[in-house]
């Protein structure tokens, strides 16, 4: 398991459409890092973007926290995950969550 | 409202003796030149004792000088100011008062050479409280070794029960636990009778670890097999654990992979809510995963058409094998490579009978130190097609 500090989450726009990076190692350990970051922005928020670029790492937690957070939208399909590396793409092709890379409507 | 009594103003001299803390002013080398009535009261010693002829250090005990030596007293040089710092007095009759002292530094001036003010706050409350603290976190640290040994039961009887073989097959279920953690996992595997001709293995993943996570994955289990017993396959199985699930806490996301096999004709239908997929070893080595008949892990999100289903044949003396993603998954490696040491390590063991096959699986594809995670392997192994009798 990583430490809580092996992982960050940078909000880069906090507005009506909420955009964060993951940076580092999203697991068990790390995801309430995640909620806890994005969750509150998003009482407000229309949409969420999450750039997983600097993501390293993605086990079945970090798909949780994505798939919570996508339904705590009021419009859970404005959820993205943007530039997910080819490792991150394929588990979700695995666990049948590619939905989660679609375009917000 | 009435008006509050009023208090004369306090001379310096009863704000400084008076003080709930204690007071020292002594020279840069620590001497002491002045005590509040706090210092006296918490040593014993009186002033003529202190005064021009202790330091600072010699009403310390010997852990806290040492500290103030090679901490305290560079960073005060260095800062101008200390705080927050724990350290212990020790008395004249060798009773230690914790305290937490703080100092700032007074720079050389017109009216006097430089010098170092410090405040020291009884700390032997607090000190209390964190033996309170150290004593609730064992008591702690016990019930929840307690609670870790009733989940590892409750796990186990769950697992308990499954079919190890029948006409033309045998089934064999490997499980081991992670190495780093105490917690049981939401892993479970199970093999039962689907209709008389019909086998089903499965293996799933609740999210999360411990008691709840156990429970969660027992009732998830039981549930399956039940509306397994509908006979329309692995896809409408999923729909139905879809429902069910949304009213066990804690299963919500969980992941399940359910294999049915005709031994005797070697049709095979199956379907995956978020997991792995299974994999086909043939006789003469050969492999496939069989990547069909995939959807979303269960209850994850909203559907609109029913979950899918797929169906394949097998030769006869294939086996058929699921796992859960300790197996599979590495730091730093993609998943594919993952499937890929899965497979070839099928083929290299193809020889071997299914129970030492399992076994040589296991201990070939974990290196002890990357068992972070639980992990369940299953396979359901047919009778090969010159086999007379049972395998």
């Amino acid at each position: 398991m990583s430490e809580p500090e092996d992982f960050h989450v940078e909000v880069t726009e906090a507005g009506p459409v909420v955009r964060a990076r993951l940076v580092g190692s999203l697991d068990g350990e790390t995801v309430p890092v995640l909620l806890g970051t994005v969750e509150p922005l998003l009482d407000a928020a229309e949409g969420l973007v999450l750039d997983c670029g600097p993501l390293a790492f993605c086990d079945s937690s970090g798909l949780r926290g994505f798939v919570l957070l996508r339904n705590r939208l009021a419009a859970p399909a404005a959820f993205r995950l943007e530039d997910p590396s080819p490792g991150l793409r394929q588990i979700l092709a695995i666990t049948g969550l590619e939905a989660l890379v679609g375009e917000p409507t | 409202v009435e008006a509050a009594p009023r208090i004369p103003v306090e001379s310096h001299a009863e704000l400084y003796d008076g003080a709930p803390c204690g007071y020292l002013t002594t020279l840069l080398d620590g001497t002491i030149v002045r005590a509040n009535a706090r210092v006296y009261e918490w040593t014993g010693w009186d002033p003529e004792d202190l005064v021009d002829r202790r330091r600072f250090l010699d009403l310390l005990r010997v852990g806290s000088r040492i500290y103030y030596e090679t901490h305290y007293a560079p960073m005060l040089q260095l800062q101008g100011r200390v705080a927050d710092v724990a350290l212990e007095l020790v008395g004249i009759h060798g009773q230690a008062v914790p305290v937490i002292a703080g100092s700032v530094l007074v720079p050389a001036g017109d009216a006097a050479p430089g010098h170092i003010r410090t405040t020291l706050v009884d700390a032997r409350g607090r000190q209390e409280f964190e033996q309170e603290l150290v004593r609730a976190r064992r008591e702690a640290e016990e019930s929840e070794s307690r609670a870790s040994d009733v989940a590892r039961t409750l796990q186990r009887s769950l697992l308990h029960g499954g079919l190890t073989s029948g006409a033309g097959f045998v089934v064999e279920t490997r499980y081991r636990p992670a190495v780093e953690t105490l917690e049981v996992g939401g892993d479970w595997y199970d093999a039962f009778l689907v209709q008389d001709d019909v086998v089903a293995i499965s293996v799933g993943d609740v999210v999360g670890r411990g008691l709840a996570a156990a429970s969660a994955m027992g009732q998830v289990r039981s549930a399956l097999r039940a509306l397994s017993d509908l006979g329309q396959g692995p896809g409408p199985v999923l729909d139905r654990l879809d429902h069910f699930v949304g009213r066990v806490p804690g299963a919500w996301m969980a992941t399940v992979a359910i294999v049915e096999v005709t031994p005797a004709t070697g049709l095979v239908r199956y379907a995956s809510a978020g997991h792995l997929p299974a994999l086909v070893l043939e006789p003469d080595g050969a492999t496939r995963l069989l990547w069909d008949g995939r959807s979303h892990p269960l209850a994850a999100l909203p559907r609109d058409t029913p979950r899918p289903q797929a169906t394949t044949t097998v030769p006869p003396g294939s086996s058929i094998l699921l796992c859960t993603d300790g197996l599979i998954e590495r730091h730093g490696r993609d998943i594919d490579e993952g499937l890929r040491a899965w497979a070839d390590s099928a083929t290299e063991l193809r020889a071997l009978p299914p129970a030492e096959r399992a076994d040589r699986m296991l201990a070939d594809l974990l290196v002890d130190e990357d068992v972070r995670d639980d992990v369940c392997l299953v396979s359901l192994s047919l009778q090969p097609e010159t086999a007379s009798g049972t395998i």
